[in-house]
């Protein structure tokens, strides 16, 4: 017996609620969900603000970058070297600005996934009280449902999907009054976009790879499971349910209705296909540009 | 207990007949629906599979289903068999997807070692479903209806074991959510199994209707983020219903049945496992037909490169009747162990290609008279993907 309850106490224990902070545990969902409010709030508020940071930093970059040009143009090479160091200060402020701005878009998401929960477990209890009461004796709790789900699906409104478009970037082309170093630095820019290209495009590469690799699993597992129960490989006479009813529930991170594994593949292929066209006019351009530097 | 009179030939034509209209009406539903998908390919996947086994049967089992008597204890048969399944997409939103699976196979045997003659059995199988889902509430409501039908001509007596054919129709419903890491499921479903071949009305033993309603709860654990690999289990419970309308005299056979099950699964770099114990509770109208019973299935898959896997796959039932002394064959159940072992390696041939070496042994025993039959099979399929 003894071992018996070792077990049951072990899956107890497995199955406790996790991620729940001590304060939570006592709440009422009502409570929780003001509570996950303010948190998502903040959040979202936190990733406005860096990601205006960004803008205006970005905003200031593309004025020096110009700034920089015109100098150039103009061989004041005191300036250029001025506007240069500032330029590099500013890079790595933007970078850090960006990084800031991923980490708090995620932390706004996260919070927003914790909210949508909460709201759902709300909306169940008070949907359970509406079902219990007579009819139109509970039109407090009705009203409540009503704005509850109100909130859920502006929160589900608010919170960004899954990015599968190439972000915008702005063009750089060669200007009239390009000169050589001009034309260098336009040069070198758009070769760092080249270089940045490849690299996600290698990645991409990878996940396309490891996704298809997991598709050839599924399939596979599939193919099997089909092929035994197809002509009643597995099926032998000793009752009990000779099939399995309710079938197989997979073991997964979430309850959501996913994509699917084709979807997926499919989703990323086509953001490829995009980066591709995307990175061949940038391999033209360099060309272009090069020809212009040997003064084609 | 007691077996209620067989039905009439006409009664039975008469439920056969209704039975292929369901599956008719299944069949079509897919067609009626339009197939303009957003640009998106509406196969999600088919697969042909050709196969060529060698098996051979050893025994003195006996079954009250399997009508034919042979005095051998050993045959043999090689095996071929043709089938084709098919996913398709009839909607595919990004919160809802419908889904139509079809399945067909033949299968035809040559069999040899009998007294009597030389049988050669030949099964058709077929299964078609629909799967709708939606997003409800934050989690997945999903509905299923399932139509699944086999036929066995020319049956071959014991010890080369054929499951009986039948007309099977389901169908399921189930919700999923998501509560503080938990996935919770709710699972009902409604089963209606006929078992009526052409010629073998014995089988009408095993006709069941079944209503079955369970719950799990799932938690998942990520080993790594990054790469995927993950161990989880899911525990569930669940309640059966299930009535033989043509067992029993005056009281008609019912049992109900209550499972408890653990399912524990591991993806570590390139080995994927698992395995799930689940056991039953059966209690009946009938005493002499209660029992308790154990299972255990576990499967190994070892991905040994990219293009090949070796997978390994056992089950282990065992059954114990509350009343021993009162043992008799049951329909159906006639067995009360049983112990199968499958090894598979499967390589990529070509692209879309896959060739599958198999290997499988199995032994089926029942305590009663000690009476067994043990199956040993080997073979290759091939599995052609036309389209990716």
């Amino acid at each position: 017996m003894r071992p018996l309850l070792f077990a049951a106490g072990l899956l107890s224990a497995a199955f406790l609620p996790c991620g729940l902070s001590a304060q939570e545990r006592g709440t009422s969902p009502q409570q929780a969900v003001t509570d996950w409010q303010k948190v998502y709030d903040a959040a979202k508020a936190k990733h406005q603000a860096d990601s205006a940071q960004v803008q205006l930093i970005q905003h200031q970059w593309d004025q020096l970058f110009e700034q920089l040009g015109a100098a150039r143009d103009r061989g004041e090479d005191d300036e250029v070297r001025r506007l240069s160091g500032q330029l590099q200060l500013l890079d790595e402020e933007k970078t850090r600005m960006e990084r800031q701005a991923i980490e708090s878009q995620e932390a706004w998401i996260e919070s927003g996934n914790v909210l949508r929960e909460r709201l759902d477990d709300y909306l169940e209890v008070l949907s359970d009280q509406i079902e219990k009461s007579p009819l139109g004796a509970d039109d407090e709790a009705s009203t409540l449902y009503i704005q509850y789900q109100e909130r859920l699906e502006k929160l589900e409104d608010e919170l960004p999907p899954e990015p599968f478009e190439l972000e915008p970037m702005y063009e750089v082309e060669i200007s009239p009054g390009d000169g050589p170093r001009e034309i260098t630095n336009k040069l070198r820019l758009v070769e760092n976009r080249v270089d940045k290209f490849e690299e996600l495009l290698a990645e991409l590469n990878r996940d396309i790879e490891a996704l298809e690799r997991r598709q050839i699993r599924e399939r596979r597992m599939r193919d099997r499971a089909a092929d035994r129960g197809r002509f009643g490989d597995d099926e032998f006479p000793t009752g009990g349910e000779r099939t399995n009813v309710t079938g197989g529930v997979e073991i997964a991170d979430t309850a959501a209705v996913k994509l699917t594994l084709e979807d997926r593949i499919e989703q990323k292929k086509s953001l490829r296909a995009n980066m591709e066209e995307e990175l061949s006019k940038l391999e033209e351009k360099v060309k272009r540009f090069e020809e212009r530097l040997r003064g084609g | 207990m007691m077996l209620k009179p067989l039905p009439t030939v006409a009664a039975n034509t008469a439920r056969r007949r209704a039975g292929s209209a369901v599956a008719a009406l299944v069949l079509l539903v897919p067609l009626s629906i339009p197939t303009a998908l957003s640009g998106q390919s509406w196969i999600r996947d088919f697969v042909i599979t050709a196969g060529l086994t060698g098996e051979a049967w050893w025994g003195d089992f006996s079954a009250i289903t399997v009508p034919q008597f042979d005095s051998t204890e050993n045959a043999f048969a090689g095996v071929g068999e043709w089938s084709a399944r098919g996913v398709f997409r009839l909607l595919n939103g990004s919160e809802r997807r419908l889904e139509a699976t079809l399945d067909a196979g033949i299968r035809q045997s040559a069999a040899a070692g009998f007294q009597l003659r030389n049988y050669a059995p030949r099964e058709q199988s077929g299964s078609a479903s629909m799967i709708y889902t939606d997003a409800f509430g934050g989690g997945a409501f999903t509905t299923e209806a399932e139509a699944r039908i086999r036929r066995v001509f020319d049956h071959p007596p014991m010890p080369l074991y054929k499951p009986p054919g039948y007309d099977i129709y389901s169908v399921r419903a189930r919700y999923a959510k998501s509560l503080r890491g938990i996935r919770v499921d709710l699972n009902v479903a409604g089963e209606q199994a006929d078992y009526a071949p052409p010629v073998l009305e014995h089988l009408d033993f095993l006709d069941r209707n079944s209503v079955i309603v369970e719950a799990g709860g799932t938690r998942r654990f990520n080993i790594d983020e990054e790469s995927g690999d993950y161990w989880g289990l899911r525990l569930y419970g669940a309640y059966g219903h299930h009535s033989y309308p043509r067992q029993g005299g005056e009281v008609q056979r019912v049992d109900d049945a209550m499972r408890l099950g653990l399912n524990v699964q591991l993806q570590w770099d390139r080995l994927e496992l698992s395995a799930t114990l689940d056991g039953t509770r059966s209690r009946s109208t009938s005493r002499r037909v209660e029992y308790n019973r154990g299972r255990v299935d576990a499967q190994a898959i070892w991905l040994l490169s990219d293009a090949m896997d070796l997978a390994l796959t056992g089950t282990l039932a065992r059954k114990r009747y509350i009343k021993p002394a009162q043992h008799a064959l049951v329909p159906g159940e006639e067995a009360d162990n049983a112990t199968i072992v499958y090894a598979e390696l499967t390589r990529e041939l070509a692209p879309r290609v896959d060739g599958a070496f198999r290997i499988g042994w199995g032994k089926v025993e029942t305590n009663f008279t000690g009476a067994f039959y043990t199956r040993f099979r080997g073979g290759f399929s091939l599995r052609v993907r036309p389209w990716r």
